[in-house]
């Protein structure tokens, strides 16, 4: 990452706001006279507590680069964007992760993919066939999650196979994709498992139906509950993506990557963040 | 908390702002942003309590606009609340003055603390002239 140009903070510049559906004059008013890659100017944060400065100007082939990487969650804190409002934030510590394997349909797997490990584990605990894998991909650290990742083939020849990536791939004001695995809530009644209201606390409702969920079906016909009826069960461990997140800061000398909003799962959950997949297109000027 | 949640509070953890509590009459100065410029401005009032700890700290300011009670909620360490300054401490028995809002008039007054009244004024931390 390159900052260009150091502005000072008040220093108006062009930023990405077409998504933003305000009507007051902002700093950030778009310039329609300037290619549309210019339009991302993100914030950089440093840890002293001053902002570091403007990126005003970024390398195309530094922002493809913001594909896919391992992390894990910290937690949630909340951090004032550049306008003084608080924003809600998701703390990840996101990688440096080593490149396994990189996958192309050329190749003899058949399929665009990347092979990502994260963390340090001690030599002993590895078997031994997993171990050569992981000498041969030539790495130096024994990850302790591995994880594949579908990409597209321009993107899976990016990573450096035995090469590792890391946070600062990403940028701030960009967007991505987050996916984690959501806290669990193991048998769950229909109020905690789909939002039910149950039913009242008294008026005569006493007979142990306060949380019920009420009739499930119909009479003769159909004779039956028809499929997909919300009923109780297992709650949570289930794979969420949280879309189209704004990253708020990148840390990338702590490895640490801020996104707006809350993602699944509890702190300490593995995560992967990935470039957004469903932007919204920009409207025409 | 988390070591790292904690460091990274720190970026915009202020310290700044002069000691503060409920009952004292402060003057809060916010930023305002009109377009690309920027001015102050001023909301006085009574501290009706804080809520909150660390970076989520926040502070409500109660006053009496033309009859119509108004109370705004700040955040402690947002970099919209310019300075502070406290210009009168008062004497209350509560940290958090809901009581306030139904009475009016003298019997909505707080009672100044005569005692431990310092120097309270807040250095600003910009050079921007405040239109007071």
């Amino acid at each position: 990452m390159r900052i260009r140009q150091m502005l000072p903070l008040t220093t108006p510049v062009p930023g990405r706001r077409d998504n933003r559906k305000t009507s007051f004059p902002s700093k950030f008013a778009i310039d329609t006279n300037l290619p549309p890659d210019y339009y991302i100017a993100p914030f950089e944060y440093g840890l002293d507590g001053l902002y570091r400065g403007l990126i005003t100007d970024i390398d195309d082939s530094e922002l493809n680069m913001s594909i896919a990487i391992l992390g894990k969650k910290i937690g949630m804190t909340q951090f004032f964007d550049e306008d003084g409002r608080r924003l809600p934030v998701t703390v990840i510590q996101a990688g440096p992760c080593q490149v396994i394997k990189v996958k192309t349909a050329e190749g003899r797997d058949g399929y665009d993919a990347v092979v990502l490990g994260l963390g340090n584990k001690k030599e002993y605990k590895i078997s031994k066939p997993v171990l050569g894998q992981y000498k041969k991909a030539g790495l130096t650290v024994w990850p302790t999650t591995v994880k594949e990742i579908r990409v597209t083939q321009d993107e899976a020849l990016m990573y450096p196979e035995g090469g590792t990536v890391d946070v600062s791939m990403f940028q701030a004001g960009e967007k991505v994709d987050v996916t984690g695995t959501s806290k669990g809530h193991g048998f769950a009644g229909v109020m905690k498992r789909h939002g039910f209201h149950g039913s009242l606390r008294s008026h005569g409702r006493a007979h142990e139906c306060h949380r019920h969920g009420g009739s499930i079906g119909m009479c003769q016909f159909p004779g039956r509950v028809i499929k997909g009826k919300k009923m109780a069960g297992h709650y949570g461990v289930d794979t969420h993506t949280m879309l189209n997140l704004k990253v708020v800061a990148v840390f990338p000398e702590q490895n640490l990557i801020m996104v707006r909003g809350p993602v699944a799962g509890a702190t300490n959950g593995q995560v992967i963040l990935r470039k957004a997949t469903k932007v919204r297109k920009r409207k025409a000027l | 908390m988390h070591q790292t949640i904690q460091m990274l509070e720190q970026i915009h953890r202020r310290g700044d702002l002069p000691d503060f509590h409920p009952g004292d009459t402060v003057k809060v100065f916010v930023r305002v942003r009109e377009g690309d410029k920027e001015r102050l401005q001023m909301f006085e009032g009574y501290v009706i309590g804080r809520k909150g700890n660390g970076i989520h700290e926040t502070f409500t300011v109660r006053k009496i606009s033309y009859g119509i009670g108004v109370e705004r909620i700040f955040p402690v360490h947002s970099p919209m609340v310019s300075r502070l300054e406290v210009v009168a401490r008062g004497r209350v028995r509560r940290a958090k003055l809901n009581y306030l809002r139904a009475l009016k008039g003298k019997a909505a007054k707080i009672s100044e603390r005569k005692t431990w009244l310092v120097g309270a004024v807040s250095k600003t931390d910009d050079t921007d002239s405040a239109s007071e």
